[in-house]
């Protein structure tokens, strides 16, 4: 397996270009920042981006909406209309559980 | 809820919890055997592979029910086994196959964003986020939010969607996700950039643009 954890090989931005992000980059960025800490360039290129670009901000709130709806959504599914164990399925658990 | 209430109550004999291994298996088959099935469907989304993850949750539950001190409700603790039966399982087939859905959601990426000329990597118009709503939250109270939201996650590449959900439902680190599917972080990452831009997309069409 091919890794790609430094940024410059898998053509992230890196020092001064993270001055003058693309909404691409911006975005790749707001989602890395949600699983792990970016550097203070990171955060520094990512304000600056945001402070100028409308559909990046809105992807931002977009994307921790997401997450908040991820988190609560096991909970939600199990009231939701969906499947359930079969009958045979049922008779064989229980069987197996008696063993 | 009801196996909260019990739980707050003094264990007294004939509690549920008393009774002998097959009488309470048979109980928890019937009380919880759907929500674990759901639970499990969700992630293999293969009937077969998620009964057999309940009957190993059920069978792993029932060896460990000694241990179970009824600080958290009954389901809660088989639904925490269930997860740790779950990681096991991704983590095997991660072993059976490679990791190729890399490539799946590329088009979703590069579909996104301009790729030439001077707007190069600007939103592309019609897939640039739209405003959602004054309050977006207030969808999350609502089930028909949820059928499109399930409809959305089922739509993401098997393997995109393994990674994405340890990290977003069972809320796993980087690190522990990366050593159990054999990826490395910068795929990781990369994976779920492009499973939540293709999310995003997906909800936005199907439910924010239509309400």
């Amino acid at each position: 397996m091919k890794t790609n954890d430094n940024p410059r090989e898998r053509g992230a931005p890196s020092g001064l270009r993270l001055l003058s992000l693309t909404c691409a980059e911006s975005a790749r960025l707001q989602s890395e920042g949600l699983d792990r800490h970016l550097t203070r360039m990171e955060r520094m290129g990512l304000r600056v981006h945001l402070l100028l670009c409308a559909g990046c901000r809105r992807y931002g709130r977009q994307l921790r909406l997401l997450r908040h709806a991820l988190r609560r959504f096991p909970r939600e599914d199990a009231h939701l209309p969906g499947g359930s164990l079969s009958e045979e399925a049922r008779e064989r658990i229980q069987k197996a559980l008696r063993q | 809820m009801g196996e909260e209430t019990r739980n707050l109550l003094p264990q007294e004999p004939g509690d549920n919890r008393t009774d002998p291994p097959a009488v309470e298996a048979t109980r928890w088959v019937e009380e919880h055997g759907d929500i674990l099935f759901r639970h499990a469907l969700a992630r293999v989304r293969n009937a077969a592979q998620a009964e057999d993850l309940v009957q190993e949750t059920f069978l792993a539950a029932l060896k460990a029910r000694d241990r179970f001190a009824g600080r958290s409700s009954e389901r809660t603790w088989l639904v925490g086994i269930l997860k740790h039966k779950l990681i096991d399982h991704l983590r095997k087939s991660a072993r059976e196959t490679s990791f190729t859905d890399l490539e799946c959601l590329a088009e979703t990426e590069a579909s996104s964003f301009m790729q030439e000329g001077l707007s190069r990597g600007k939103w592309q118009a019609e897939t640039q986020p739209q405003d959602w709503h004054a309050d977006p939250s207030a969808s999350l109270d609502r089930e028909a939010f949820w059928l499109v939201f399930r409809e959305c996650l089922g739509g993401l590449p098997a393997r995109v969607a393994d990674a994405f959900l340890l990290r977003e439902m069972d809320g796993l680190e980087t690190g522990d996700i990366c050593t159990s599917l054999g990826i490395s972080p910068g795929n990781f990452w990369v994976m779920l950039h492009r499973a939540r831009l293709a999310l995003r997309r997906c909800l936005e069409i199907n439910w924010f643009a239509k309400e």
